[in-house]
């Protein structure tokens, strides 16, 4: 796996992320009075995109990397969440979140230099 | 001895069911996926690391199919299963889908690599709850 190839898998999973946030905040819109239609609408069509180009991007690691060598990485999400909500929303990191971060995060190493 | 229907009807929309059959969807999505990918990596690309070109597989297709598939399954699950808990169950992907790269692409899993996965797995179940609080907030 190239830096490159690292890189990619990181953001990836971060606009992943990313996209199901904001695909979840435009469907809690739709229960507003009265709906906010630009926002709905921008908000499925920004996720739609962000979700597309994911899977564009698996396809091309599946194209190039053993499928054993980059599933792993979809481990990620939760570690981007959990920090995701920390940074952006001030949320305390729970020590037992702080704990699985690391074991993920150690797991990926592992698999990454394998 | 024979089911009967409002039984089996119980037993398809149990959450524990709809989790396997999330996650046995889920593992046969990656499967047609990579062979799709297989089938495509030697056809010209516009940009290298966008894997485009392996639409032009009917296996990529399929996985797509079975991926929305998954989907519909999970949100059944979801409705009377805690998050956290689907959620924990779902990181016996981490399992499956090596073990099906193994078995139907010859993959080499080294025993770091499954170290590794391990460590993952172990990770993903004790991150679950916190995770899945943040989740459903968002």
């Amino acid at each position: 796996m190239t830096p490159l190839q690292l890189l990619l898998i990181l953001l990836s999973q971060v606009l992943l992320v990313g996209s199901q946030i904001i695909i979840k905040h435009a469907v809690n819109r739709t229960h507003e009075q009265p709906r906010p239609w630009p926002r709905i609408v921008g908000g499925f069509a920004a996720a739609i995109a962000g979700m597309t180009l994911c899977f564009f991007l698996w396809l091309g690691f599946l194209q190039k990397l053993d499928l054993s060598h980059v599933f792993p990485f979809e481990g990620l999400s939760p570690i981007i969440l959990v920090l995701g909500a920390s940074f952006f929303l001030g949320e305390k990191v729970q020590p037992r979140a702080w704990l699985g971060i690391a074991l993920i995060a150690a797991g990926i190493a592992l698999v990454w230099l394998s | 001895m024979r089911m009967n229907s409002s039984a089996a009807r119980r037993w398809l929309l149990d959450p524990h069911t709809q989790v396997a059959l999330t996650a046995a969807l889920a593992t046969a999505s990656e499967m047609c996926l990579k062979r799709g990918a297989l089938d495509t990596a030697h056809l010209p690309r516009l940009i290298d690391w966008l894997g485009v070109s392996a639409l032009a597989s009917s296996w990529v297709w399929l996985g797509i199919v079975l991926q929305l598939a998954g989907f519909a399954s999970w949100i059944i699950a979801l409705r009377r299963m805690p998050l956290h808990i689907a959620f924990a169950l779902m990181s016996v992907l981490h399992v499956t889908i090596p073990l099906g790269s193994w078995l139907f692409f010859a993959e080499n899993v080294s025993g770091l690599r499954w170290v590794g996965i391990t460590l993952v797995l172990a990770g993903i179940c004790v991150i679950a709850r916190p995770a899945s609080r943040l989740e459903e907030q968002a």
